[in-house]
């Protein structure tokens, strides 16, 4: 079932690839917004860049994860594979880890776009991209969440959802803080508290789910 | 509900007699609620080896949500459901459960993968194999309807639970899923299915009502057989 999901979402991740374009496309959008309003003042946009660029890629995820379930629950499916399928779990968590799978060339991109549009030097960009990939299990997982909750409740769900975003933020300070100086302890805690909330997200994503 | 309705209302239980040993499924003192509505209750049911059972009301009677709760799917406001069969029911809702963006094949290849093959002989006799590597979005309603009968009618479930399974499909279609469900039948299974207008040989009848308001929900009454003008397939 595992293998399914995971399957099944790398198939559909390849044949809608214009959605993970669309998210880009909304980075690359709001991250001119923000150049463009601070544009007298670059002096003070340069050391803003990361920080802007972390939050605009975690909302960009959430974006572009918006419509993760939808088309399992408003067809139907979801419902018969909670009735006949051997592991319904096992299918929600393969598409979980194939959804992680497709978002590490993304988030490497973002990361290039963030230190291309606000002039980031090499060594912060390579910052950049291990503080995203580090974090990103815990990043998927909490759009998948949101996902989810908006199955469940709708626009309400999405709200919710919202307010779970600041649970990103650790990953958005060590990220910031990597970018200046590079520790092995932020590194670890980083990646830690990515692994325990992917683990929370991923059963409460199930659990909804199996709800709907 | 006061002791004399509720009395009146175990009178009408769909039971057959005397075959407690085949029993496939069986629903005692069920409830049913849908936004906070009660729609359907005190409804007892049992289901044994062999025996269909229809399903039959107007819109807004709880056919389906009947259907989501004996498959588990709806928790009941009051009551329970057992299911007294090995493998897990075979269940198809109002949504077909295909992903519109893959071909036939593909959501074939997806039940299968997830434990849920579809019977060779049903893809044959449904012919699926004219539309097999079609995305599910550029099929007509009918021809989608027959693939996700394909992924429900599996021989190796005892079980079938069927919400309105005779929609969108044309007579040869009907005719074809009757002979279906008749070897099912012949082969110890059994089967609950809605439906408005069609109905099987021998199938009992549980005809549902629409709840008037919230004092008065959804009454239920069970036949033995059909009232005259049922349309038999």
């Amino acid at each position: 079932m595992f293998s399914a999901g995971l399957r099944l979402e790398l198939r559909l991740r390849l044949r809608q690839g214009l959605s993970a374009l669309g998210a880009l496309g909304f980075l690359a959008v709001a991250l001119t917004a923000v150049g463009l309003t601070l544009g007298q003042y670059p002096e003070r946009l340069r050391p803003a860049g990361p920080a802007i660029g972390w939050a605009m890629t975690v909302l960009a995820l959430v974006y572009a994860n918006a419509d993760w379930w939808l088309d399992q629950v408003e067809s139907g499916l979801n419902q018969r594979l909670r009735v006949g399928a051997r592991d319904f779990a096992g299918f929600i968590f393969g598409r979980l880890f194939a959804g992680w799978l497709a978002a590490l060339p993304w988030l490497l991109v973002a990361a290039w776009l963030i230190a291309l549009f606000y002039s980031q030097p090499l060594p912060v960009a390579l910052a950049l991209a291990a503080g995203l990939l580090i974090a990103s299990p815990a990043l998927v997982g909490l759009s998948a969440f949101i996902a989810a909750l908006r199955v469940l409740m709708g626009s309400v769900g999405v709200l919710i959802g919202a307010a779970a975003l600041p649970l990103a933020l650790p990953f958005v300070m060590v990220g910031v803080g990597l970018t200046e100086t590079l520790s092995l302890a932020a590194l670890g805690l980083s990646l830690g508290l990515s692994l325990l909330q992917t683990v929370v997200f991923a059963q409460t994503t199930r659990w909804i789910l199996s709800l709907v | 509900m006061t002791a004399i309705e509720r009395q009146a209302s175990s009178i009408d239980t769909v039971t057959r007699p005397g075959a407690g040993d085949a029993l496939l499924l069986r629903a005692e003192g069920l409830a049913l609620a849908r936004a906070d509505a009660l729609i359907i209750e005190d409804l007892d049911l049992e289901l044994h080896k062999g025996e269909s059972l229809h399903v039959r009301g107007p819109n807004g009677a709880g056919k389906s949500t009947l259907l989501e709760a004996l498959a588990g799917l709806h928790i009941p406001a009051a009551g329970s459901v057992e299911r007294l069969t090995q493998a897990p029911a075979g269940y198809l809702g109002h949504l077909n459960g295909l992903l519109p963006d893959l071909s036939t094949w593909e959501n074939l290849q997806l039940f299968a993968c997830c434990g849920l093959p579809a019977d060779t002989r049903t893809v044959e006799r449904l012919e699926l194999h004219a539309f097999i590597d079609k995305p599910i979005r550029s099929l007509s309603q009918g021809q989608a309807r027959r693939v996700a009968l394909a992924l429900a009618c599996r021989p190796d479930q005892a079980l079938w639970l069927l919400d309105e399974p005779f929609a969108g499909l044309d007579q040869a279609t009907v005719d074809g899923l009757a002979d279906l469900f008749t070897a099912h039948l012949q082969r110890g299974g059994g089967l609950v299915f809605s439906s408005h207008d069609r109905s099987l040989p021998r199938a009992r009848l549980l005809q549902l009502r629409p709840a008037v308001d919230q004092d008065q929900p959804g009454k239920h009454s069970a036949a033995a057989e059909h009232s005259e003008d049922d349309r038999r397939v």
